[in-house]
């Protein structure tokens, strides 16, 4: 399944010669010098996304007898591109469902930096599979990636973590010794969190700057000064983390971040301009990119995350689109339960829950490639790891058949990871063409081998092969080399 | 989840014997953790116990790497067990009031109903719903966030302050705006010009109104003296005296001592 180096350079230059430009850069050497940060970012596959709907589908063709009773699509539906496939159902073909799928756009676009792997999740239990392929079941003092991400890179950025996602992918770690600063700000309104960035901008009852400077130092110097409960609780860490985030927040109100980060145009219903708060000199390239950024959460969650990454306020930045049904005029967008809409109707929720996720990702890629991460020639997009985690895979069986089925939730499933400094343009395990299930691989090993005794690689792998793909060090965690998830290694 | 239940129970013996009422659970909004985050119980500072932290995993994993990756320069030194901050060992005794009992003492102290106390836009309630998981809460009907933060997340004094300065403002303006029916400013004297006596009675029983209602305590002669000199630094202000209470106001009420109990 794996390519050649060789391979991938060629195949990369046949897609268009972005994933070759792509993989020069992944080349550089990057330091992991904290100064030097590296960005996450999570566009989660909330409710349990089926990777044989995706990057390793299986044609009717390739599966022989069993092909009536496992999840294959009609020859015609998939499309080998390197070594990935992409599926595409024609519209009205599954029971009126159907429509344009991004996949292999996507494919085309970014095979070159994306990494499709196997993964074994270690419960099928959502919230508990979403935590723990965000915190690696625990691997490492309890931290999520994006808290290990923050505390390494995020001294300098005032919002290090900001996770806009939700269920148990909104959970917070459970490390003690996390730096405040680092811990997740939840965010469940994108078009309304920039106001909580500013204690007196846009308020309904006008406060001056200068005024609420003088209240701050007043409440320092005569209250908080002269309070008994304080003063027995210095040490206590609520109080010393209050204080922390105050010092942080001071930095976010002189960035500007309210202005930066506002991407809601003035409306009747959000009257913005009313109380003087201007919106983001982004939003007409934010509208473009993402078209339903004033109806829909998911791309204003996008939309949001590109801004927080370009202003350098936060290195690690989740989303998620929700589990509930969307609907935008007479357009279903969201699936209700997202992917794990495939409980009752399987093939056609899966395929729009991919392009909805595919279609942000791709778009968050493009503004980050757009924009210079310095005076050096790198983008934002050269130092950021886009990943796609998913809680577990889906069930594959079916009715003989049956073009419409419903499936449970699997153990196995896979990941996606779409960066320049990702093992790209590869498949880590495989897809049994006969059965249609998973079979891993050697997570040590640097290409890919695969290795039919297991179906994936833990949750501690996915969680040590993120990690050191971004340059976070662990000393003494006792975590696994993943090296076949990083370029060069 | 034996590792958890054990880890329960040690923590309400802890507390047991600490003599800590545990009533403070129930009574605190999504006190009861959310959806089984492995060691939450650990991490919640619910129990005013000395929380350790969690052992270096001890799985069979073969040697740690530690590993920086391969194109990255050598390691820094990174977070691990034996680097722990102070703070981690030290025990939490002050509790962060989160939005729905903060909303409710500024209600009483400022005599405002629910829905005067603070709207974003003048149109979205600030506590319930803006800010609520800023303010401490979880939001686990509309916005599928099913825990909340075991400490006070990094935008809460920012998001408290916006809803301290309009409640603030709006009772500042209303008992200016009617004395007689003030329930603060009671029997403050404002002039023409918008200047008020500092000196006077009034004001001294106002600013001790405000601590009581709200600090539990009476100011210390140092505070209120403080706050006498403070209107000298507003008086070229087009209304010292509105703008001496709004800062006043805003101060009490924005305070750590206010937030936290």
């Amino acid at each position: 399944m794996s390519f050649t180096r060789r391979q991938l350079f060629i195949e990369s230059a046949r897609w268009g010669g972005v994933g070759a430009a792509a993989m020069a850069l992944g080349s550089r050497r990057l330091s992991a010098n904290p100064a030097e940060p590296r960005f996450l970012l999570n566009v989660c596959g909330l409710g349990g996304a089926s990777i044989q709907d995706a990057f390793m589908a299986v044609r009717a063709s390739e599966a022989g007898a069993n092909a009536p009773y496992i999840n294959t699509f009609p020859d015609a539906w998939v499309e080998r591109i390197g070594p990935f496939t992409a599926v595409s159902i024609p519209p009205g073909d599954v029971a009126g469902f159907g429509g344009d799928s991004i996949q292999p756009e996507f494919v085309r676009r970014h095979g070159g930096e994306m990494l499709v792997y196997t993964h074994r999740a270690s419960s099928v239990n959502h919230p508990i599979a979403q935590q723990r392929v965000l915190n690696g079941d625990r691997a490492w003092l309890g931290r999520t990636l994006p808290e290990a991400v923050a505390a390494h890179y995020g001294d300098a950025f005032p919002l290090a973590n900001v996770n806009m996602a939700m269920s148990g992918f909104a959970e917070h770690g459970s490390d003690p010794s996390l730096p405040s600063w680092a811990r997740a700000i939840s965010v469940t309104d994108p078009w309304m969190f920039p106001l909580a960035l500013s204690g007196h901008l846009g308020l309904s009852r006008p406060w001056a700057g200068s005024e609420v400077q003088r209240m701050r130092a007043a409440r320092a110097r005569i209250v908080e000064a002269h309070s008994e409960l304080l003063r027995t609780n210095v040490d206590d860490p609520m109080w010393t983390q209050w204080r922390e985030h105050r010092d942080r927040l001071a930095l976010l109100e002189s960035a500007g971040a309210v202005e930066k980060l506002n991407i809601n145009p003035s409306t009747d219903e959000r009257p913005f301009d009313d109380f003087g708060l201007p919106t983001s000199a982004d939003l007409p390239r934010l509208q473009a990119a993402f078209p339903r950024l004033a109806q829909d959460p998911f791309e204003a969650q996008a939309a949001l995350a590109f801004l927080l990454l370009k202003h350098r306020l936060s290195v690690s930045v989740t989303i998620s689109p929700a589990p509930q049904q969307l609907r935008i005029g007479r357009e279903v967008v969201n699936a209700s339960s997202a992917f794990d809409a495939a409980h009752g109707v399987h093939r056609p929720n899966q395929a729009l829950m991919w392009t909805r996720i595919l279609r942000v990702a791709d778009r968050l890629i493009d503004l980050l490639k757009a924009e210079p991460y310095n005076g050096a020639g790198e983008s934002l997009w050269d130092r950021t790891v886009l990943f796609m985690p998913t809680e577990f895979g889906r069930g594959q069986y079916r009715p003989e058949n049956a073009p419409i089925f419903g499936t449970a939730h699997d153990l196995e499933g896979a990941q996606v990871l779409v960066s320049p400094l990702a093992n790209g343009g590869q498949v880590l395990g495989e897809v049994d063409r006969q059965s249609g299930r998973l079979r891993g691989f050697d997570p040590e090993a640097s290409t890919s081998v695969v290795d039919a005794s297991r179906t994936g690689i833990s949750e501690k792998e996915t969680y040590a092969g993120v990690l050191h793909l971004l340059g976070v060090p662990t000393p003494g965690s006792g975590l696994p080399d993943v090296r076949a998830l990083r370029r060069n290694a | 989840m034996r590792a958890d239940l054990a880890a329960l129970v040690g923590s309400v013996a802890r507390a047991v014997a600490a003599g800590i009422v545990l009533t403070a659970i129930a009574c605190t909004e999504g006190g009861a953790s959310g959806p089984a985050t492995s060691g939450a119980v650990d991490a919640t500072p619910d129990a005013g116990v000395l929380t350790p932290p969690p052992p270096p995993d001890a799985s069979t994993e073969p040697a740690d790497a530690g590993v920086a990756p391969a194109d990255a320069e050598p390691p820094e030194v990174g977070p691990s067990p034996d680097a722990r901050p102070p703070a981690a060992r030290v025990a939490s005794n002050l509790r962060f009031k989160r939005f729905d009992q903060l909303r409710l003492e500024l209600q009483r102290v400022l005599a405002l109903e629910a829905d005067e106390v603070c709207q974003e836009l003048d149109r979205f309630d600030c506590t319930h719903d803006v800010h609520r998981v800023a303010l401490g809460g979880s939001d686990p009907y509309l916005a599928n966030v099913y825990a909340r933060a075991a400490q006070p997340p990094l935008n809460a004094p920012l998001a408290w302050e916006r809803v301290v300065l309009t409640a603030c403002a709006e009772r500042v303006d209303r008992d200016l705006a009617e004395p007689e029916a003030a329930s603060w400013l009671k029997e403050i004297e404002i002039d023409a010009a918008g200047q008020l006596d500092p000196a006077s009675a009034a004001v001294e029983t106002a600013v001790r109104t405000l601590y009581r209602e709200a600090l539990l305590r009476d100011p210390a002669e140092a505070e209120l003296d403080a706050w006498r000199s403070a209107y000298a630094d507003l008086e070229n202000e087009a209304a010292p005296g509105r703008s001496w209470a709004r800062l006043v106001c805003g101060a009490v009420l924005t305070s750590a001592e206010f937030v936290f109990h």
